[in-house]
């Protein structure tokens, strides 16, 4: 992974430095609250429901042993015992005081961790594939243009006050992990016919209020010039992006108001005219960058010898089979795999992650994974480099830590955000939702034979978990007064990116599991194969065939 | 008299930035430097080619700045307003007069702005700084004098984050 050189270290020191200042200018009376907010945005500190929260950027969800066993650290002294993991690769405490912010932005900066730009209307982590560098099927490793946008985002002096948050994903495999069209910008690593690397580049993609799917202005963006063309975008953003109203703030309005083929006319002219030679990424530069990301030091390995024995383990026991058919991923070294550690455990809030995991992963991340783990956009975190001969035994310590429900990828694997339980902006509870549904999936029988489903939950419009692109999401709103959740049908992230549809009036919290279990139900009597996958169900049969079942039920 | 940040010091500056309500009521006081605003500049100035020389001009957020394009090496100095300090248009307003248009003369920043925002203005392009009421001209200055490094460089001295570890040169820019 990258290091920090002293460079770094001075960049965010600096800017820890002015932070803390800025916020004993605001505890002593000296700057006023309308001052320090969008301040203390920037540098992730919210005020929610109970207490302040911090969020802390894990860049493009690359963790290190070291990192992990300082978050558990700061989990015990500062916060409740535990962390959260987000929708955005990004981890967050929420118990913690306002007072003890610049003693945990210290300790952070020792494992070289920040929280800068992990709120705010500025440039956001910037996210990837969990199993980026490994995935079987890439093309491109995205890493270490992800650093290099990390770089050169952190605090840009042009892009720190934009009309609102801007979000890039990249993702360099044939399989968009990265959710590359539900971005500010999205970028697809690819290679062109003489090997050359480039971007595919989309743009306007959001969720939220106004959901909408990018488009791509650029086929084949050179590699050197991704800096340049990036700007280009931020700044006629900038520029011409409305400040009016907060809703109609994201770059996708602005593209939508213009047009994509006129979005596209003023980024290429703007590109045009700025793309200095000192902005172009030179040879030595990209491979500075790549150096950072060379493989893991690999053991050569007798793989039939290895795949005989993982055999003969998976039909002795099958708990174990179970959980590498659901949480082990191809990987492009033969011998080795990836494997997603859930965080959907039952009776857990998804994403959380107590003190003593932390400390557990750290431990199996030095003994079997190179030192380093992933947080994954579903809220899981990976372990990208497992030799296949120690999964058994991975397996049997991931259990103790209760980081093995064989669940990822299911109906049980639901992404759900806080919710009104802490977000100030919620309009629901999402928590209970989640739960509920879960109980539904005891039987782990039931819940394979279903295959891959995925739910979301939002306790907003806000849309934190991109709901809309589940093949079943649900959204809190409020009706005078009382929590009702919105269903929305169809969804589908990835290559085939799609938005769902609402398939009627929003339920009561009671209805909503068991309206999940209707839709199931209908889809398991009409799938015509045990492949024909819930998702490609909804699309064969149509939203209104499930509309019925859930409402049927309910006169 | 008032005093503003200009070129990496503190300096007098008499200069007037006048609202369309009351230029006509004084734009016209010779004895002091006045920036018109944007659409009562092009009105008077756009048309004229006698030689002589042109008041400065100021640009809101919302302003078409391209249409000063055509005039800019007759302006020696353009102000940009800041409506909110969160607001961030003008940092690209100038960043587009620097980059794109070339402009040399005097990019002034004013309006809602804060001190801990000078080195970021400055890195943008602006050699010139009125403060609100309230926002110190001694910080923004310390500021500025003790900028760190940046991954991006600036305006003066663009970078990939990169560059500057091949190469040692401009590191406080
Ligand atoms: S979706 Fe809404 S309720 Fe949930 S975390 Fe986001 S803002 Fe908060």
């Amino acid at each position: 992974m990258y290091q920090y050189d002293d460079y770094d270290r001075q960049v965010v020191r600096d800017r820890v430095g002015q932070f803390k200042g800025q916020m004993a200018r605001y505890l002593s009376g000296e700057m006023a609250e309308e001052l320090f907010l969008p301040l203390r945005l920037q540098n992730g500190l919210y005020l929610q429901k109970h207490a302040p929260m911090l969020r802390v950027a894990v860049p493009y969800g690359i963790l290190s042993a070291p990192q992990l066993r300082r978050l558990a650290e700061i989990a015990r002294r500062y916060d409740r015992g535990y962390c959260h993991v987000t929708t955005r690769q990004n981890l967050q405490f929420n118990w913690i005081t306002m007072e003890q912010v610049p003693a945990i932005l210290e300790s952070l900066l020792e494992v070289e961790m920040h929280a800068i730009q992990t709120s705010g209307n500025c440039i956001r982590n910037t996210t990837t594939d969990p199993f980026a560098g490994v995935a079987a099927d890439e093309v491109v490793d995205p890493r270490p243009y992800c650093e290099i946008i990390r770089q050169w985002s952190t605090v840009h002096p042009e892009f720190a006050f934009l009309p609102r948050k801007f979000k890039v994903a990249v993702t360099g495999a044939s399989t968009d992990r990265a959710a590359i069209r539900v971005h500010d910008i999205g970028l697809r690593a690819v290679r062109d016919d003489r090997d050359h690397i480039g971007f595919e580049v989309w743009v306007g993609g959001g969720l939220g209020r106004t959901p909408m799917l990018g488009s791509k202005i650029r086929s084949f963006l050179p590699r050197s010039d991704l800096l340049a063309y990036l700007k280009a975008v931020l700044r006629v953003y900038n520029r011409y992006g409305r400040r009016d109203n907060k809703y109609k703030a994201r770059i996708k309005i602005l593209v939508k108001s213009l047009g994509h083929e006129r979005f596209k006319e003023q980024v290429e002219t703007e590109f045009a005219a700025t793309q200095q030679q000192e902005l172009r990424l030179t040879p030595a530069e990209l491979q500075y960058a790549e150096s950072f990301f060379s493989p893991s030091a690999y053991e050569r390995i007798n793989v039939q010898q290895v795949e005989a024995d993982l055999w003969m383990q998976r039909r002795v026991q099958p708990l174990f089979d179970r959980w590498v058919k659901a949480n082990v991923h191809p990987h492009r070294v033969p011998g080795y795999a990836a494997v997603t550690l859930s965080l959907k455990a039952k009776g857990q809030a998804p994403g959380d992650i107590h003190h003593s995991q932390l400390d557990g992963i750290a431990e199996l991340a030095e003994r079997f994974c190179f030192g380093e783990v992933r947080t994954a956009q579903q809220q899981n975190i990976v372990l990208p480099d497992v030799a296949q001969s120690d999964l058994l035994e991975l397996w049997q310590q991931l259990t103790y830590l209760d980081l093995a429900s064989p669940t990822q990828g299911t109906a049980a694997d639901i992404v759900c955000c806080p919710g009104a339980d802490f977000c100030n902006l919620a309009n629901a509870r999402s928590l209970p939702v989640n739960d509920r549904i879960q109980a539904r999936f005891a039987d782990l029988d039931r819940l394979h034979n279903l295959g891959p489903i995925s739910i979301r939950i939002a306790g907003c419009i806000n849309a934190c978990t991109h709901h809309h692109i589940a093949n079943i999401g649900i959204l809190g709103v409020e009706k005078s007064g009382q929590e009702y959740y919105q269903i929305t049908l169809g969804g589908e992230s990835g290559d085939h990116t799609r938005l769902g549809k609402v398939i009627g009036p929003a339920l009561p919290l009671e209805a909503v599991a068991d309206a999940v279990e209707r839709m199931l139900e209908l889809y398991l009597q009409t799938r015509q194969a045990a492949q024909e996958t819930f998702a490609a169900v909804v699309e064969r049969l149509g939203v209104s065939r499930f509309k019925e079942v859930v409402y049927a039920a309910n006169h | 008299m008032p005093r503003i940040i200009k070129d990496g010091g503190i300096v007098e500056d008499a200069a007037l930035i006048l609202g369309i309500e009351d230029v006509d009521a004084l734009a016209d006081d010779a004895d002091r430097r006045c920036f018109l605003p944007l659409s009562y500049w092009l009105d008077r100035y756009a048309d004229r080619n006698d030689g002589s020389e042109y008041p400065h001009v100021w640009v809101g957020s919302h302003d078409p700045t391209e249409s000063l394009t055509p005039h800019l090496s007759k302006i020696a100095a353009i102000a940009v307003y800041f409506e909110r300090f969160s607001d961030g248009t003008g940092f690209s307003t100038a960043a587009h007069l620097r980059e794109v248009c070339g402009y040399k003369g005097e990019l002034r920043a004013f309006g809602h702005i804060l001190a801990d925002q000078a080195i970021a203005l400055r890195r943008c392009g602006f050699n010139a700084m009125a403060l609100p009421e309230g926002e110190s001209l001694d910080t923004a200055l310390s500021l500025l004098l003790t900028a760190g490094l940046s991954y991006q460089g600036s305006i003066y001295n663009p970078r990939t984050p990169f560059k500057f570890r091949f190469q040692e040169a401009g590191l406080n820019d």
